[in-house]
């Protein structure tokens, strides 16, 4: 798999991606139908892929380089939470603003990108090391980074109802399905994997044009005169995953289990990152900034970190 | 393909139209979802199937050399959409009601199920003989139907809007692609690939959505829906079957053109009821029933007219 098979693979997204961004200028739907549509990718569709994710064959290799990976997304959420601290304690900002550069540092889009990516990038193996190594972060989107914005704006305590209810949204669920089906080895009947499948298909369309629509309107060019948002795109894009992949490898993992997770801490910020700074009081203005040109800038180095990571997991 | 197959393939359909009707019983989305959800599937992914049906019904052959299958479809198109009109005439006087009764009597679901079920029992061969014969089919899909859609609505047909849609441009590019073999980059199809996936639930939502939004009071006792579907999956296929014949193509030539014919109603026929202010109800009421019938019918064509051949 070289630069050019990464190419095809990673520019359909983009090209996705514009169409959404025009469904958006060009009225063809309403304003509504952004919100409509994120509804029906987190609900419907992302529990789908997660699900899927975990339907693989098993072979005792596998599971036990499955467990491996769902330990090990333990240590690179502590990793990643580490090395986000380090990068960001230096930077001038207000707290809730240096709350969003750590968050967005931490967490990224692996719902519309990451899994999207690595699925069409590296296949369905590469997906089920990656759901189980992510699982730690996808929990944390909805947990840590809800603490860390809230608490860099309010003194109180946490709103811990607000968490409470984030975790049982669908994709959590999912993540529990998943789980279940691993440990158990029990397998969804074909017809429910049929729908699975059809629904898990129809993500990577509809996700990417719900990230062209969310992009229309926000575009602006505030971010070239502020250095620490090409500080943190680097980091985000490059260093992350490279710091991921490497850990992984050196506790013995290796391939898709190791290059898949690292390939999806590639993907850019979240447009959940924004939604929450709203939500709960944040610096959405430094968030959108961020999601903007990590977007922008992911166009190129995806393709370019997919083939590094495949170089250093050592991908067949 | 046996039963079990068609039905592993089929029920997932109705799950989808489920969620949909679950989506909307609930609340999880407005009411203009589905509006705002069939602009996007005309504007943006059937434009995309309808490239994607260039690539997986092959552009490989040499166009001309099989002319005359192309021109036994456009005959076969032509007598469906007759008699599809004079039958659907006597059904009803409300010019809504006819557009989509014509509609599903005239077009099947070729482009995703049709072509499916061919390669699947056929091979490439006969899908290849499909997409010749579906050709002018496929050009006239989304502009006739469209034309039709605005006929009733007070005003003048916007013919310019109708012909110029991106439906419309994509089938005249997608018959450029297929004459000139212009070889696509693998990045341009594996776009409309990813296209082609979301369509299909994004339809059945759709459905889902409009039955659970019109209900489903009258429908079983509405005989029209019976005789449209009866038109779809059985009449219309044997009729071009026949003509085929009479036309001088080889049995296996008639049989790969006329089985994607005895698909269900095509997804499009919800999505443009709901673009162009058409019957979105008796649209549905179509998709659904044709879709119910075909798990039984599909398999029993294909398995009568293969033997009819010797296949």
């Amino acid at each position: 798999m070289g630069i050019i098979y990464n190419f095809n693979q990673v520019a359909p997204l983009f090209i996705l991606a514009v169409f959404g961004y025009y469904i958006k200028k060009w009225g063809i739907a309403g304003t509504e139908f952004t919100e409509s549509i994120a509804e029906y990718n987190i609900t419907i569709l992302l529990p789908c892929v997660i699900i899927r994710a975990m339907c693989i064959d098993m072979t005792p290799e596998r599971w036990v380089t499955g467990y491996k990976s769902l330990l090990l997304g333990f240590a690179a959420l502590v990793l990643v939470m580490l090395l986000s601290y380090v990068v960001t304690k230096p930077l001038r900002g207000s707290k809730p603003t240096k709350a969003i550069m750590w968050c967005s540092l931490v967490f990224c889009n692996y719902s519309l990108v990451g899994f999207v990516t690595v699925q069409n990038l590296y296949g369905a193996e590469a997906m089920f090391y990656t759901n189980l190594a992510l699982i730690p972060f996808i929990i944390g989107v909805y947990t840590i980074q809800i603490i860390a914005i809230q608490s860099s704006v309010s003194d109180g305590p946490v709103n811990g109802a607000a968490i409470g209810k984030m975790l049982l949204s669908p994709p959590i669920i999912a993540c529990g399905i998943g789980l279940l089906l691993f440990i158990t080895g029990l397998r969804p009947p074909t017809l429910v994997a049929n729908t699975i499948d059809m629904l898990a298909d129809s993500m990577t369309a509809m996700g990417m044009i719900q990230i062209g629509m969310a992009l229309y309107g926000k575009i602006s060019l505030d971010f070239i005169t502020d250095a620490r948002t090409y500080l943190l795109t680097f980091v985000k894009l490059f260093v992350v995953p490279l710091a991921v992949v490497l850990m992984l490898r050196a506790f013995g993992l290796s391939g898709y289990a190791a290059a898949g997770p690292a390939l999806c801490l590639s993907a850019p910020v979240s447009v959940m990152l924004t939604i929450q700074s709203l939500k709960y009081g944040g610096d959405s203005e430094f968030s959108a900034k961020l999601l903007i040109f990590s977007s922008l800038a992911s166009v190129l180095t995806i393709p370019l970190m997919a083939y590094i990571l495949q170089q250093i997991a050592g991908v067949g | 393909m046996s039963i079990g197959s068609i039905l592993n393939q089929i029920i997932p359909m109705f799950v989808v139209m489920a969620i949909g009707y679950a989506m909307r019983r609930f609340n999880m989305v407005p009411k203009s979802f589905r509006k705002n959800l069939s602009a996007v599937c005309v504007d943006v992914l059937i434009p995309g199937i309808i490239i994607y049906s260039v690539c997986v019904g092959g552009n490989g052959a040499d166009i001309f050399e099989s002319l005359r299958i192309v021109a036994a479809g456009a005959v076969c198109l032509l007598a469906s959409m007759a008699a599809a009109a004079a039958i659907c005439r006597f059904m009803t006087k409300n010019t809504d009601e006819f557009n989509m009764l014509w509609m599903v009597s005239a077009f099947s679901n070729f482009g995703l199920v049709g072509y499916t079920l061919v390669a699947n029992l056929f091979g490439s061969e006969a899908l290849f003989n499909a997409s010749m014969f579906l050709l002018p089919c496929m050009l006239a899909m989304n502009s006739i139907t469209v034309i039709m859609l605005q006929r009733g609505k007070g005003g003048k047909i916007d013919f310019k809007a109708a012909l110029l849609s991106p439906p419309v441009i994509t089938s005249v590019i997608a018959v450029i692609i297929l004459i000139l073999r212009i070889p696509l980059p693998t990045f341009v199809v594996n776009t409309v690939t990813h296209m082609s996936k979301a369509l299909t639930p994004a339809g059945m939502l759709l459905v889902g959505m409009s039955m659970m939004d019109y209900g489903f009071e009258g429908m079983f006792s509405d005989a029209r829906v019976y005789v449209v579907t009866a038109l779809r999956l059985a009449v219309m296929p044997l009729m071009c079957f026949g003509i085929n014949l009479a036309m001088g193509l080889t049995g296996f030539e008639a049989l790969s053109g006329a089985l994607p014919l005895a698909v269900p109603a095509p997804i499009n026929t919800v999505i443009l009821a709901e673009r162009f202010n058409g019957d979105t109800k008796m649209a549905a009421r179509l998709t659904l029933m044709t879709t119910v019938f075909s798990i039984v019918t599909m398999p029993l064509l294909s398995y009568m007219l293969a033997k009819f051949i010797g296949v």
